[in-house]
Order: structure tokens, then C-alpha cells, then sequence
């Protein structure tokens, strides 16, 4: 089996994947985020987003102090369409003609 | 039944238990269909990995076989289905008797590993793969659509009649660990029992210093400051929580974040501190041979309370094994043999909700974490995206007090947790004193 | 592995034929077509800039669900939709980029009587423009799409060449291929000013440089109005913000993008296998304006679930994965505002697409280039002209905006 080194699981993002978009210009957390694939995965990052984060600032690819994390976006953890469906209530059904 | 995922490990041979029982098994569930035994206390991840049963999918791209890692309900990996409804944690979900377990994703006994390996030695740049001509593009795509998502479908709508429920609590605690119970019983000792919300299951909570106001099994998943909530939900039921508290603390822990080695994503390779909390959580005793892999007082403490070897990363040249880990190779070409390597890294605060809270976050050298003072006290402004339009409308300020303990608070030891609890319980009470809550303010629940 | 996303330190030129504002799919797109057009034998090039304030597809067009389709309500739209999806046909291959371009067909659902004549309406002008729009029963639109609880449903359209792709990859595609012509795209800088000049521009910069341009394209939509304000140029296209969500990713099951008129709830299939939904959101109960913010609420959310899973009752048990926002540039006639602008001729605007934007840009790319580089105007830049405002109102002809 070949030997990979994974950052994220989830998209299956592996260390030279990560090295690539770096070598071609690619610094920001959001733009390697959205060019890799790296934590838009089940876990939303909660594996993968630190790792990143310590190989940039090894890299001296960005200053510790000027480093930050991409969006949290909710939900943080998982949740069904059907228990959320039950806060609708105060809302019509049809709001638009 | 998923018919993919059917046949999936019929050829499998009895595996040799990597965990002791704390008492003869009574729980039997099915696992791809063949009878495995469990106890009580078990979830389907401990069930699963004390049987040797260590993949429970294929990953998406490379196909590569992966199952329970982080072993706290964080990872993506462990995803199984669970009597018909997809994607349910298996280090979340307690056994029960019966339950029909299978995985996800392995389209069978089929191993395209090597075909995968031979083919794309180089790895895959899904960006620029079969482009061209066009009709070859088109096969290429119709084919990573199939190979890609995960579960599916389940087999039916579910039954339950979802709900909802307010709360409006003085003080929610967000988290039932080690910090979040110590302040939840400091601040009912002091007059002010807090409500405390837990995703995981009351099940899968051991320990007599429960909470007398815990909502297990809801995961808090937003803070929404606009609307001036935090939402929770459980899925079974399936029930929404709408919680506005005048005090929230975050007790919310740290993820364990993956340390970039060759094969770290083989099955068996997980957690050492989600693996010594199950074995504690289960009563199970290893009866597998476990390396650590990690640095520092911490990996060190972990290591020693799995009775391991440990090596740190630096040393470690890359992970052995193809179906599961067999061992570790070092740098200098020896090779340690192992059932199960357990990764101490150091902890990424689980920064998430505060930074939805609108809390400063800094990166800690570990990972991410709010910035708090010596009590713990967050000065959350109101959130606001960088990219809103000039003149955008900000959220009003939060009609909460932020706080984090523990872990989140850049705690490590049991000490240092033991003392950011005490800190923020001190200042709490002292801020609850200074400003009682209005006498409207009891549960609406 | 060919990137070109841009970087914050490529050397701008102090002089350029064209600057565009804003390198989203409009004016990356315009960018590549006008790289394409302008080089021709025996011609001297057109030099090109593209200034983007943060990373690419950090806007809108990274932030929509990538539906494309012809069943528009106005011939005008249809044909231009039409000649987009052409182009979306090969254009991975002329990009060098996969664009994960899935014809799975657009299902418009009715189940009002209003609705019902909508489609009626639909099928009739689509026949007539060419566009292979068939009516459905509720069953046959239950054939397509066999988790759908169709009880409610009075009737359905359905077209088999709209579909769905992965919108940032048409951004990244742009770039790298303008770059490769001699495009110079900046990313991570802000215009801070705009000077009006004898002839054209001065572009002030964040970083202090300034870059004249003969002419400078306004192609930040939601945020085009303080660059037009600082010009005394007023046009009435305004921000919307419109959440949107994923799902949990899931094996293959659904193939159109579906569409609930009476709700503008809307829903397809990523090919990650996410399912990708949002829907038109009553405004907020204490009537806030919340048209410039980009926060998530919990609100979309529950509203979003309630009607998902009243319509396809499976979904009850999957489970959300993550919430984002985007703006629209919304216009009040639900027409783009595409031109020269008024009094600065050499200001022009490729603004207001209404939520619509990402999968007319193809089409607009280059009917654009081609009036810039040779010229030519195509139809409809005389309805999308940014001078119609001034005369007073107009109507709005466009009824079939979702979301």
C-alpha cells in the first residue's frame, strides 16, 4: 500500500496535497480550505484545522500572531432536518405568492 | 440492509479480542451482519474495536479502508449504519440488543486500494482528473459520484414527532466532562445549580457527580447572537432546544487533531485519550499491544495509563500495515509491533462556539482558542463576518456573560483544569450576587 | 498541477486598457473572454487587471448552490440561459478544470393554481425559444424523484439540460486561463478610491499603489454600491442576504435540482453527494433589515427544515452539515445592470443579477468581451442598459427568481 500522510480524513487530503496549493501561492486558511477540500468534511474541520494551522506557522508561512481560524460555520455538531423542522412553528408555511 | 455494504467483511476470520470484558458480554448486536457480544456499557466503537473489528468504511477518494479515531465523537470516520438510518457515530452510540450495525461506503468485499495506489502513486488532484476529452471527463464524472458520498438513504422517515423546547436557565453550562460537572457542583454549592447540556448519551456519562439539571444525549450545535440564542438538538427524538441563559460556560473540551505521519489514517490507529476514556467509560481492559505516538508531560501521562511504549512523532518514519496497523517503523529502521497506535497530540481547544459567540480567537501554538482573562471570562463583541458590506448592521451586544473552563480556558492537567473551574465558579457567583436574575427567569421547559 | 488563484503579491501594472473590480465569476469570466478575443493576429492586445479584495470565490459566486437552468420566464432569459448551458457543455475542457457540470435536469413544482399557470406559461415560451421544457403530472414528477411526497403538488415542469455544478472551479478555471493570456489578476487588495481622470481612471489602492485604467469594469455586485457612490453614480440595485445549507454527504439519489414555487425552496445533489438547499426567508419578525449582514440564522434553518421535510419526508432523519450565507445584488426589476454608467461612460457596471448571476456568467462573459473588445451588442445589454433607472420605474418582467 502506498504510504500517504493525511491532514484531513474526512476529504481525504493528504500532506503533499496541502504542499501543492501551498507551492503554487496558496497561503490564506479559507482559499487552501476551498482549494483542497480540507475540513468540508463529517468533522468540519475539528481534525484537520490545528494540524494546518501549525504546518503554515512551521512553515513560517504566516506569523502565529496573524493566524486565524476559517468560519465556524453551525451547526457544530450534527442535527436532522426533523428535529430543527419542529422550530418552524412560528413561521406560515407559504410565505411567498 | 444496504446491499453495498452487505458482504462487505463475509470473508473476515475471528479476530483476537483487543479488549478484555469487564464481565461476561449479555448484549449481542449484529456488525455486517454476523453476531458480535457486547456489555453493557459498551458503544458500538468500544464493541467494535475490543472484537478486532477496527474499519468501518472506505474514504472517498483514495478508498482507503478507515474506522473509529478520535474515539469522542469529533472525527468523520466512524460513521456506521445504525438499524437503517445512516452516518450515526459508532463511538456515540451505545449498543443495544439486536441493533443491525454495518458499514458504510465499502461497496462490498471489493479492495480497489492497490488499483487506486497503482494508478494515482502520486496522489489524486480531483481539481485536473481526466479533463480531457470531453466524453472521458463525463465517464470520470459519473463514476466519482458514485464512488463519493457516504450513507444511504435511510430506509424510512423516522416515526418520532419532532418538538421543541425553551430554556432559559441563569447559568447554562455548555459540556458534562471533567470541568464542566466540577463547576456545575461548585455553582450548585453555592445556591446556583446551573443547567448543564451534554451531547453525549447518559449512557455513555460514567461517574456519580452527574448534574442534577443535565440534558444528556443534546448537542449544543450554534450560538446564534443575532437572534440572541443557542440551539441544541437530540436526533432520537428528534427535538429541538432553544436556550437564552443570562451565564453561559463552555466546558467544551479540546479535539484531538490527526498528527500528519505516513498511514496515520489506517484503522486501529486512534486516540490515546479517546481510547483511555473508553476504557474507563466501558470498565474494558486492553488486551492488545498499543504503541503511543506523542510528545510531552501529556502523551507521556497517556502513556503510561495505557501501559504503552511511546515514541514521538519526529521519530516515527511511518505507520505499517494494510488492513489495520500492524506496527510502527522508526526512523532508524526498527520496527515496534502493535494492535492499535494510539496518537497523543497536543489538544485544539474546541474553539467553535465561541468564535460563533463572537469571542476574540487566537491560535495557541496547538490549535485555536478564545481569548479569556484569569476567570475565564470572554469579552465576546458582536460577530461580524469580514466580508460584510460597509455600514452591514451588528448584532446587538450579547445578553449573556461568556465563559471558558478547562481545556477551552488552555488548561492541560487535571490541576490547571481543577483550577480554571475554580476561578470561573468564584467570579460567577460573585457576578451572579451583583445582578440577580429577574423572577420570571426560571426554565420555561 | 496548473493553479493560478491570484496572489497577493503579483505586480500590477501602473497603466492598463481595462481594470476590473472584483474577480468573481463576472469579471473573471469577462477577463478571460476579453484575453481571448483581444489577442488576435496582427492586433495589439488589450492589457487587462483584475483586483479582488480577499481570495477568490470569497463572494457570491463561491457562496451559491450552482444550479443552472434554462426554465426562465421571459424569452430573453431563456436564450441566454440556453446559449449559457451550451458553453457549460465543453467548458471544463476549455478551462482545463473539472467543473463537475451534471445535467440533471431542473423539476419546477406547482401547488398553487398561480403556480400551475407559471408553468403553464413556462412550457408554452420555452417551446417556442427552443428549449426542451415538458409539463408533469404530479405522478410522473413522483417518477423522477420517488422520496417526493407529492399530494400537494398540482403540476411540473421539467427541463433534462438544466443541471448543477461546482461553482468555485468555474472562478479558479477563469483565473488560471486569463492568467495564462496575459491577464494580471491581484488578489487580497482593496480599491479605496476611485479618481475620474481626463481619460478614464485612477485606481487607489489599500496598498498604496495607484493603477490608471482607460476603462474599469464594476464587477463587485452586492458591493458595487460604495465604488458607484464615490462617483455620484446612484443606481437602485441593492444587497440580499440568502442563506443556504449542506447536508450530510449521501450516496446518489437525487438527480434534478428540485424547486418549490409556492415556497422557493430549492434542493439538489452535490456531486460529494451533499444535499445543497436554501429558500426564500419571510423577513425577520421584528422586521430588522438584515440585508448586509452575513451571519447565519436559526431561523433559515428551521423555516428551510420544516418545508424540506414536509415535501420529502425522508429527509427528516439527515442531517445538516453546515450553514452559510451570500448576498444577492438584487435589482428592482429582477434585470441585470450591465453598461456603461450614467455620466461615466467609461465606468462600466456588470451588476445587479438578482441572485442569478453565477449561471448566466458564461453567456454574459462573452457577449460582454465582445462588445468591450469589437464592439458588438448583443440584445439584451440594451434591457440591462444601467440608463433605464432614469426614466422612472419599470416593470418587472421576470417572475421565475428563486430563493
Amino acid at each position: 500500500m502506498t504510504a500517504r500522510t493525511f491532514v484531513c480524513r474526512c476529504e481525504d487530503v493528504t500532506l503533499t496535497e496541502i504542499e501543492r496549493a501551498i507551492a503554487a501561492g496558496l497561503s490564506d486558511v479559507e482559499e487552501i480550505k476551498r482549494y483542497t477540500g480540507l475540513g468540508t468534511g463529517p468533522c468540519q474541520g475539528k481534525e484537520c484545522l490545528s494540524a494546518l494551522g501549525r504546518l503554515l506557522v512551521a512553515r513560517n508561512l504566516i506569523a502565529p500572531a496573524a493566524l486565524r481560524p476559517f468560519t465556524a460555520r453551525p451547526p457544530v455538531e450534527p442535527v436532522t432536518f426533523g428535529a430543527l423542522a419542529a422550530g418552524a412553528t412560528d413561521h406560515p408555511e407559504d410565505p411567498s405568492p | 440492509m444496504s446491499p453495498r455494504g452487505a458482504a462487505c467483511y463475509r470473508r473476515r476470520v475471528p479476530k483476537a479480542p483487543l479488549l478484555a470484558p469487564p464481565g461476561p458480554p449479555t448484549i449481542s448486536f449484529y456488525w455486517d451482519g454476523a453476531p458480535v457480544a457486547a456489555c453493557p456499557g459498551d458503544t458500538v466503537a468500544s464493541a467494535l474495536i475490543a472484537a478486532g473489528e477496527l474499519a468501518t468504511s472506505r474514504s472517498a477518494k483514495y478508498r482507503r479502508l478507515r474506522g473509529p479515531a478520535c474515539l469522542h465523537g469529533g472525527c468523520g470516520t466512524c460513521l456506521v449504519r445504525v438499524d437503517g438510518r445512516p452516518n450515526q457515530r459508532a463511538c456515540l452510540t451505545p449498543v443495544r440488543e439486536d441493533m443491525r450495525v454495518e458499514p458504510q461506503n465499502t461497496y462490498g468485499g471489493l479492495d480497489p486500494t492497490a488499483l487506486v495506489d497503482q494508478v494515482f502513486r502520486r496522489g489524486i488532484d480531483h481539481h485536473h482528473l481526466v479533463v480531457y476529452p470531453r466524453i472521458a471527463n463525463q465517464m470520470m464524472q459519473g463514476v466519482a459520484r458514485e464512488l463519493a458520498g457516504f450513507g444511504e438513504l435511510p430506509d424510512a422517515p423516522p416515526e418520532d414527532v419532532p418538538g421543541v423546547v425553551d430554556h432559559a436557565p441563569e447559568v447554562l453550562v455548555i459540556g458534562a466532562g471533567r470541568s464542566g460537572r466540577a463547576l456545575a457542583t461548585s455553582l450548585a454549592a453555592a445556591g446556583h445549580p446551573p443547567l448543564v447540556v451534554e451531547r453525549r448519551p447518559a449512557a455513555a456519562l460514567a461517574g456519580s457527580d452527574l448534574p442534577a439539571r443535565l440534558l444528556a444525549g443534546v448537542g449544543v450545535f450554534a450560538c446564534y447572537p443575532q437572534e440572541r440564542l443557542w440551539a441544541a438538538a437530540s436526533e432520537q427524538p428528534p427535538v429541538l432546544h432553544r436556550l437564552r441563559p443570562r451565564h453561559v460556560v463552555l466546558a467544551v473540551g479540546a479535539h484531538e487533531p490527526t498528527i500528519p505521519l505516513a498511514n496515520n489514517d489506517l484503522p486501529g490507529v486512534v486516540s490515546a485519550r479517546g481510547l483511555a476514556d473508553m476504557l474507563e467509560q466501558t470498565g474494558r481492559k486492553l488486551s492488545a499491544r498499543v504503541v503511543v505516538i506523542g510528545e510531552g508531560a501529556r502523551a507521556e501521562l497517556l502513556a503510561s495509563t495505557l501501559a504503552a511504549e511511546r515514541v514521538p512523532p519526529a521519530r516515527v518514519r511511518k505507520l505499517i500495515g494494510a488492513r489495520r496497523v500492524k506496527g510502527v517503523q522508526l526512523e532508524d529502521g526498527k520496527i515496534l509491533r502493535c494492535d492499535l497506535v494510539a496518537l497523543a497530540p497536543d489538544p485544539a481547544p474546541a474553539f467553535e462556539l465561541a468564535a460563533q459567540a463572537g469571542a476574540p480567537i487566537h491560535f495557541t501554538g496547538a490549535g485555536f482558542a478564545p481569548v479569556v482573562d484569569a476567570d475565564g471570562r470572554i469579552a465576546a463583541g458582536p460577530a461580524a463576518h469580514p466580508l460584510e458590506a460597509e455600514g452591514a448592521q451588528t448584532a446587538p451586544p450579547p445578553p449573556w456573560t461568556l465563559w471558558a473552563v478547562g481545556e477551552l480556558a488552555g488548561a492541560t492537567t487535571p490541576a490547571e483544569i481543577r483550577g480554571t473551574v475554580d476561578r470561573c465558579a468564584a467570579a460567577l457567583v460573585r457576578a451572579l450576587a451583583e445582578s440577580p436574575a429577574p423572577k420570571d427567569s426560571h426554565d420555561r421547559a | 498541477m496548473t493553479v493560478a488563484m491570484g496572489r497577493a503579491d503579483t505586480p500590477l501594472p501602473a497603466d492598463v486598457d481595462v481594470a476590473v473590480i472584483g474577480g468573481g465569476i463576472m469579471g473573471l469570466g469577462l477577463a478571460y473572454h476579453l484575453a481571448l478575443l483581444s489577442g488576435g493576429k496582427g492586433k495589439q492586445p488589450l492589457s487587462v487587471a483584475v483586483i479582488e479584495r480577499s481570495y477568490l470565490v470569497s463572494g457570491a459566486s463561491g457562496r451559491n448552490g450552482g444550479g443552472v437552468r434554462m426554465q426562465w420566464g421571459d424569452a430573453g432569459n431563456v436564450r441566454l440561459m440556453m446559449d449559457s448551458i451550451e458553453l457549460c457543455k465543453d467548458l471544463a475542457q476549455q478551462l482545463g478544470i473539472n467543473l463537475w457540470f451534471r445535467q440533471g435536469g431542473y423539476l419546477f413544482l406547482a401547488r398553487t393554481e398561480a403556480g400551475e399557470r407559471r408553468l403553464e406559461r413556462n412550457v408554452q415560451l420555452h417551446g417556442e425559444v427552443g428549449a426542451p421544457t415538458r409539463l408533469l403530472t404530479a405522478a410522473e414528477a413522483q417518477a423522477i424523484v420517488p422520496q417526493l411526497d407529492v399530494a400537494e403538488v398540482r403540476l411540473a415542469t421539467f427541463n433534462p439540460e438544466d443541471g448543477v455544478v461546482f461553482p468555485w472551479a468555474f472562478v479558479w478555471g477563469y483565473a488560471a486561463k486569463a492568467v495564462e493570456r496575459g491577464v494580471v489578476l491581484r488578489t487580497h487588495t482593496s480599491v479605496v478610491r476611485v479618481e475620474p481622470l481626463a481619460q478614464g481612471f485612477a485606481l487607489h489602492l489599500h496598498t498604496g499603489e495607484v493603477v490608471r485604467a482607460r476603462r474599469v469594469v464594476n464587477a463587485t455586485g452586492a458591493w458595487s454600491g460604495a465604488l458607484n457612490h464615490q462617483l455620484g453614480i446612484d443606481l437602485p440595485n441593492r444587497p440580499h442576504r440568502h442563506e443556504i445549507l449542506s447536508s450530510e454527504p449521501l450516496k446518489p439519489f437525487l438527480d434534478p435540482l428540485v424547486v418549490d414555487l409556492s415556497s422557493g425552496l430549492y434542493f439538489s445533489q452535490s456531486t460529494r453527494g451533499e444535499l445543497v438547499t436554501g429558500i426564500s426567508l419571510p423577513d425577520a419578525p421584528d422586521g430588522s433589515d438584515e440585508s448586509l449582514t452575513l451571519h447565519s440564522s436559526l431561523r433559515f434553518l428551521t423555516h428551510l427544515s420544516a418545508t424540506l421535510t414536509r415535501l420529502m419526508p425522508i429527509t427528516a432523519a439527515m442531517k445538516v452539515l453546515r450553514q452559510w450565507v451570500g448576498p444577492y445584488d438584487v435589482s428592482p426589476d429582477g434585470d441585470a445592470i450591465v453598461g456603461p454608467s450614467p455620466g461615466h461612460p467609461d465606468f462600466i457596471q456588470v451588476c445587479g443579477f438578482t441572485g442569478h448571476g453565477f449561471m448566466m456568467a458564461p453567456a454574459v462573459g462573452r457577449l460582454l468581451a465582445r462588445w468591450l473588445a469589437l464592439g458588438e451588442a448583443h440584445p439584451m445589454l440594451a434591457r440591462w442598459s444601467p440608463g433605464r433607472f432614469a426614466a422612472g420605474g419599470v416593470a418587472r418582467r421576470e417572475d421565475m427568481i428563486i430563493g
